[in-house]
């Protein structure tokens, strides 16, 4: 006889605690007494998930008496609910996909006094199909293209290249809209505001210029390809920019108009936008700061080359915490929420994505928030964690909670280290449900880690050259990354395999993106080109 | 001789002397007689070694003033802002460009196999040929000894595969001797200006003689095939490019190495 014990989902991804967690027991072994009772499990605290117990419960006996290890689970509980679920075992981290018999591992011997752990989570009711070909390699910069970048109502693709001008694309009709020349030196980062108005751009002549892109791409309507000028011009900066973060939509109450940008000079500055000053500087690294994160509960973190992450107040500017994790260069983090924060002011939700309305002009499946429902839609993710990546060779997991008053400048922090690559880790990235982190690194392959426990899913070896970036598609289900090799590939998670190998750059790819609507992915790299993938 | 830091170490402890100032001004004072007397002694290649220099120093000086006159300074050469602005780098590897593009191979240097007709586009495009009686050396064997004189030594550095086995020592007729054998190469990339220590494959063409290729001896201008796997090349259809073939440079017999040149 076995045992099942079913519990909630973490929904919102903090309840890592046993007595949190709404338990749905059932016990084959008391059959008599649970035959009638009915499960309920609360999902997202709002979609009721109602089970009858003892449709799975007699299958469960059925199966014990016929000898099969265990019955078919998931495709009982993916006939009830409306919602496609992942099924989880707790202990082995083992993704449920078949059967329960064939998640547990075959040196794990069954018995009837083992309890099972299974955790279940909400997935994407969308499917984002993955890129396969490349669908237009669109010359236009003179130089290596150093960024991409898809606005966050998936309208429009930037990127940023060595030959000093950011270039504007729709990816819908894969054709050049605008360039926005002005910057002195390569562009090195592109940040768009959530409200996909503004376009930041930040470049080696230690400036951040500001794009008004709605503007633009008014006046340059109907005309083709238009140059034009920045709106406003922040300088400040010594050193060149490494990093550019916009202020989360639901914390500026949707008006968009700060910006946090980090320079090699080691320090981070706040710009006001509509005013073009500088608010504030924080200067507490002794090194360059190399990635920056503005979290959805107005903190900042930021990661620096000298071995420290430091966390800011963004209103006040005070230092909140100096974390002393590493023991090299901090090279990436990543938030939990990053693909929400992304996104903004827009969803793709199910809703969207599966509605066969598309916008007549420009095939938007993105819809609008208001400053709210996108504040809501954060909460819903829980708890943000944190993911570093550094050259010393680990990913350490992060959370940050401030004490029982709220007050973060005596926040309770907790690490986890995540050792595995044998390179640098170069980048790491949350997948949109925050389940899964993804880090690419220069030991040429990408690994895969459980993104509440830190715990090492899988390791993807397919590269031959150090690998640069990897970005999650919109599901959560597909991963991509690029290469030194020239090539990118695209992982399907559920599988754990490479689903796609995708050649066609002539040199090292620096940047990849895929659109926050899953339609297109973008890359560039060394070898000029922008290539465009569907 | 050095003769160590005394004059710092004593200036340290002591300061400067008194009259420094005074006997610099005429030192410099004296330094155009001191040239004018060692030009004036100098002979043959050092005199002419003196005198290049000082007419370089001299339209150094000459440049100077002139550009004085018109309230010009001098020139700076390139700057490394402009060198730097060449090869655009994303902002995750500006801090790591000589740690990580040492062993840069790119891809847009393709990989151009001309293998029909053996034409060879290669660096040593002509190689002494190498005759027969200085490649081999009789090797008497047996008893009867005048008789029996037709083994072969190979006196030049061989490639012998994995997959070799000798043959019996009555129908072998080449002897490859152990010490002259080699595996790994020194490889130079010729425009990145790298070079790698690769395994060999095999000998593609030893320009002398098909014998030779068949027994893998390699010399000047041989075209070895090299193991580059590691290297991490891949080809636009993306796969992993593994042998590529090198022309050898050097005499390996007598350096005890084998240098080549990459053929792309």
């Amino acid at each position: 006889m076995m045992t099942i014990t079913m519990l909630r989902g973490p929904s919102n991804g903090q309840q890592r605690s046993k007595s949190a967690w709404k338990r749905c027991a059932m016990h084959t072994g008391e059959s008599q007494r649970t035959r009638a009772k009915r499960l309920n499990a609360t999902l997202n605290g709002q979609s009721r998930l109602e089970l009858l117990a003892s449709d799975l419960e007699s299958k469960a006996v059925a199966a014990a008496a016929t000898g099969d290890k265990a019955p078919d689970v998931t495709a009982v509980l993916r006939g009830l609910a409306a919602l496609p679920f992942a099924f989880v075992l707790m202990e082995s981290g083992h993704e449920i996909r078949q059967t329960l018999g064939d998640a547990i591992p075959d040196d794990q011997p069954m018995n009837a006094e083992r309890l099972l752990h299974i955790q279940f989570f909400p997935q994407a009711s969308f499917l984002i199909r993955s890129i396969s070909r490349c669908s237009a390699t669109v010359p236009g910069h003179t130089d290596a293209v150093l960024c991409l970048s898809f606005s966050p109502d998936a309208r429009w693709l930037a990127s940023g290249s060595g030959d000093r001008t950011v270039r504007l694309w729709d990816p819908d009709t894969q054709l050049p809209r605008v360039t926005l020349a002005g910057h002195q030196g390569w562009v090195l980062i592109l940040a768009w505001s959530p409200d996909a108005r503004w376009l930041a751009s930040g470049s080696m002549d230690h400036t951040i210029r500001i794009w008004d892109v709605e503007s633009e791409l008014h006046s340059s309507h109907g005309q083709g390809i238009g140059c034009s000028e920045a709106r406003s011009v922040l300088t400040g900066h010594r050193r060149w920019i490494t990093a550019l973060c916009w202020e989360p939509y639901h914390c500026s109450d949707g008006r968009c108009e700060r910006l946090a940008s980090a320079s090699k000079d080691g320090t981070i500055r706040l710009w006001n936008i509509r005013t073009g000053r500088c608010e504030r500087s924080l200067s507490g690294h002794r090194a360059g700061v190399t990635a920056l994160r503005w979290s959805g509960r107005g903190i900042l973190y930021s990661a620096s080359q000298d071995c420290t992450i430091q966390a800011w107040d963004a209103q006040t500017g005070a230092c909140l915490q100096v974390l002393q994790i590493h023991g090299h260069w901090v090279n990436t983090m990543a938030l939990s929420s990053d693909y929400l924060l992304r996104c903004g002011a827009f969803t793709v939700d199910d809703e969207t994505m599966n509605s066969s309305k598309v916008d007549g002009r420009h095939g938007i499946r993105a819809r609008r928030l208001s400053v709210a429902e996108a504040a809501d839609r954060l909460a819903r993710l829980g708890a943000e964690r944190l993911c570093a990546g550094s050259d010393d060779h680990t990913l350490s997991l992060i959370t940050l909670e401030p004490d029982e008053h709220g007050d973060w400048s005596q926040a309770r922090w907790r690490t986890t280290r995540l050792t595995g690559h044998q390179q640098l880790v170069n980048h790491v990235s949350f997948s949109p449900d925050g389940r899964w982190i993804a880090s690419a690194s220069f030991d040429k392959s990408v690994r895969l880690w459980n993104g509440f426990s830190g715990k090492h899913v899988t390791t993807f070896r397919q590269h031959v050259q150090a690998v640069y970036m990897c970005c999650w598609s919109a599901d959560a289900r597909l991963l991509a990354s690029a290469s030194k090799d020239s090539t990118v590939k695209v992982y399907d998670i559920r599988q754990g395999g490479l689903k796609r190998d995708l050649p066609g750059h002539a040199d090292e790819v620096y940047a990849i993106d895929w659109s926050v609507d899953g339609r297109v992915a973008a890359t560039g790299g060394k070898d000029c080109r922008l290539k465009l993938w569907r | 001789m050095p003769q160590g830091d005394y004059i710092e170490e004593f200036r340290k402890r002591f300061g400067e002397r008194p009259d420094l100032s005074e006997r610099e001004r005429k030192r410099r004072a004296r330094e155009p007689h001191k040239i004018a007397a060692t030009s004036k002694e100098l002979r043959g290649l050092k005199a002419k070694i003196f005198q290049r220099e000082r007419f370089k120093d001299k339209v150094r000086l000459r440049k100077e003033e002139h550009l004085l006159k018109r309230g010009e300074t001098l020139k700076k050469g390139k700057t490394s802002e402009d060198e730097r602005l060449k090869n655009a780098l994303p902002a995750y590897l500006l801090d790591r460009e000589d740690a990580v593009r040492a062993k840069t191979l790119t891809n847009t240097i393709r990989q151009k196999r001309k293998e029909k007709g053996g034409k060879w586009d290669v660096p040593l495009p002509k190689v002494r040929p190498i005759p027969d009686d200085e490649v081999f050396r009789v090797v008497r064997t047996g008893k009867k000894s005048k008789q029996k004189e037709w083994k072969r030594m190979v006196t030049k550095v061989t490639f012998v595969g994995d997959g070799f086995t000798r043959r019996p020592p009555k129908y072998e007729r080449f002897i490859r001797p152990m010490a002259l054998r080699m595996r790994r190469a020194n490889v130079t990339h010729p425009e990145l200006k790298v070079t790698f220590s690769l395994d060999i494959l095999g000998v593609k063409k030893n320009p002398s003689s098909s014998l030779y290729t068949q027994l893998g001896v390699i010399t000047r201008g041989t075209i070895i095939e090299v193991n580059v796997s590691e290297l991490g090349l891949v080809t636009t259809s993306g796969r992993v490019v593994w042998g590529k073939y090198a022309q050898v440079t050097n005499d390996p017999e007598r350096d005890g190495t084998i240098n080549a040149v990459m053929l792309i």
